[in-house]
């Protein structure tokens, strides 16, 4: 199972339920909304997708089956990583 | 108790400064 991590120390603020991520070594500015923003906040540990699903479904009521969730949080990881704000942890 | 909605985790905007 592949691991998450944050690949820097970025400055993150939350303004209006999304989340602004400032990336100082490449110099982008990328805004994620907020499951985004919660899975974003995770990340400053090691995370795997099920540890994410699990914490995101615990956090936020949803009628949609786990496997949609995990399916979008893989989808969102991989937007994470082309980001550069994401790394994998072997 | 969940106050929260669950919508899919999405990147919104990524461009360079």
């Amino acid at each position: 199972m592949a691991q998450y991590i944050q690949s820097g120390e970025y400055d993150a603020t939350e303004l209006d339920g999304e989340w602004i991520i400032l990336n100082t070594d490449n110099y982008t500015v990328t805004k994620i909304n907020e499951v985004g923003g919660e899975c974003w906040a995770l990340l400053k540990e090691v995370q795997t997708v099920d540890s994410l699903t699990q914490e995101i479904g615990e956090k936020f009521s949803s009628a949609i089956p786990i496997s949609q969730m995990k399916k979008d949080i893989e989808t969102f990881l991989s937007q994470l990583s082309e980001c550069g704000l994401i790394k994998n942890v072997d | 108790i969940q106050t929260n909605f669950y919508t899919a985790p999405k990147v919104l905007i990524h461009q360079p400064i």
